[in-house]
């Protein structure tokens, strides 16, 4: 592990948790990404990571909220991303609503009292309700994890840094289907918009020991 | 990628082509960024503003201004980069905020000022753009990986089609440059060179 990374003023107080997309579209083998036969194992990689987090926030008391991305059964919401850009996820059925691809892994099923944000871009607080939940329970530092580092991940975390959250993009709990592009992520987004830090420095952080740790 | 580019409702958005950023007495070369690279975007940019005007296609620039204490500035400035205080980056009424003298608005073209990365973050940008039925977005300027970037994932999150000319912007790594335009081209715009720009608008310029 590298050395341990600045944390800043991390803690438990006005602190959440965001999980973006960890749904069976993308990390599990029979999902839309399985099947279009592109690097799912890779985004997998991020569920070791986001499980301990999702446990440790859960023992420490901080808020969670899980990103799920879902479009409507014809698509009509995807836009030109959709439309024009990659048309492939309508043909294999990417998160659709309502569908086992769409729904979020099972080790990581929201419990009461976690929010879930249902989105249809990459950014978790474009046209969703995100950015109310955040500032009605007072928050300051977001975590984030989940997938892919490059796209949802990052999109979001640009758009919360934009916003005055505080901002921590869990490393080792991302992933993308390039290690190129993964590498690349946390990189720009460190440049200016986050903390880049690992799964262990924020258990730290929140001062949580996790029994499988 | 189908996306076809026309001068019908276009518009060419110019980012941040400000002297904090290009100029060698500017706020980027003074904290030691390699601020070459930005200006290697101008060449580019101007051409493409030529051929806009030209093709009566609408030219809008972004201009990044922060007040003179920075109290606009967020975490960004107050956490993160906290060393462009020091150099009075893009500080509004400052020399470092304005435009260079060989790439000054013309007059009835629209500049927007913004205080954060995405020229769509509390901006006025999206309700210019909206009335005048503009669907498809040419993007140049600085820097490609930060303020063009957060800017075009903004533009195409709100269905603007959005082309990004790889020529006509710059950044002050080479890899943040280069895999900045390989994550747009993945999923966010179409990336293109001014040449093909000026093709898919019909104009040739004397100079070219």
């Amino acid at each position: 592990m590298p050395e341990a990374r600045d944390v800043g003023p991390l803690g438990r107080e006005r602190t959440a948790l965001l999980i973006i997309d960890m749904q069976n579209s993308y990390i599990d083998e029979k999902g839309a990404l399985g099947r279009m036969k592109r690097n799912w194992q890779s985004l997998r990689e991020a569920l070791p990571g986001c499980e301990r987090l999702l446990a440790g926030a859960r023992k420490a008391g901080i808020k969670v909220i899980h990103a799920k991305y879902v479009f409507q059964p014809d698509y009509s919401d995807g836009g030109v991303l959709i439309r024009e850009i990659r048309p492939a996820l309508k043909e294999f059925g990417l998160c659709q609503a309502g569908t086992w691809d769409a729904e979020i892994v099972p080790s990581l099923t929201p419990i009461a009292g976690e929010q879930v944000v249902e989105k249809n871009r990459p950014s978790a607080f474009y046209s969703t309700q995100l950015e109310s939940f955040l500032r009605a329970a007072r928050i300051e530092n977001v975590v984030v994890c989940g997938v892919t580092t490059n796209m949802c991940v990052e999109s979001t975390v640009r758009d919360a840094s934009q916003r005055d959250f505080r901002t921590y993009v869990v490393g080792d709990a991302c992933g993308e289907m390039e290690q190129d592009r993964h590498d690349a992520a946390l990189v720009s987004m460190g440049f200016l918009f986050a903390r880049v830090v690992g799964v262990n420095d924020v258990l730290d952080a929140w001062d949580v020991a996790l029994a499988n740790a | 990628m189908t996306m076809e580019l026309t001068k019908d409702k276009t518009a060419l958005i110019v980012v941040d082509m400000q002297n904090g950023f290009l100029d060698p007495k500017g706020s980027m070369a003074q904290l030691g960024f390699d601020y070459q690279r930005l200006a290697a975007a101008k060449p580019g940019c101007q051409r493409l503003i030529q051929a806009a005007r030209k093709a009566k296609v609408p030219v809008i620039y972004t201009q990044y201004v922060y007040k003179p204490d920075f109290s606009d500035g967020g975490v960004q400035i107050e956490e993160i980069m906290p060393m462009v205080k020091g150099v009075g980056l893009c500080v509004e009424g400052t020399w470092d905020a304005d435009f260079p003298e060989d790439m000054r608005p013309a007059k009835g073209e629209l500049v927007i000022e913004k205080n954060r990365p995405s020229s769509f973050y509390e901006t006025r940008l999206d309700s210019f753009l909206r009335p005048l039925g503009i669907q498809n977005l040419v993007v140049c300027g600085v820097t490609t990986n930060i303020c063009v970037e957060t800017t075009v994932r903004d533009a195409t999150q709100r269905n603007y089609r959005s082309f990004v000319v790889r020529d006509a912007t710059g950044e002050v790594e080479q890899d943040r440059y280069d895999v900045s335009l390989k994550t747009m081209g993945f999923f966010f715009a179409r990336i293109m060179n001014v040449s093909e720009v000026l093709d898919s608008w019909n104009v040739e310029l004397s100079n070219a």
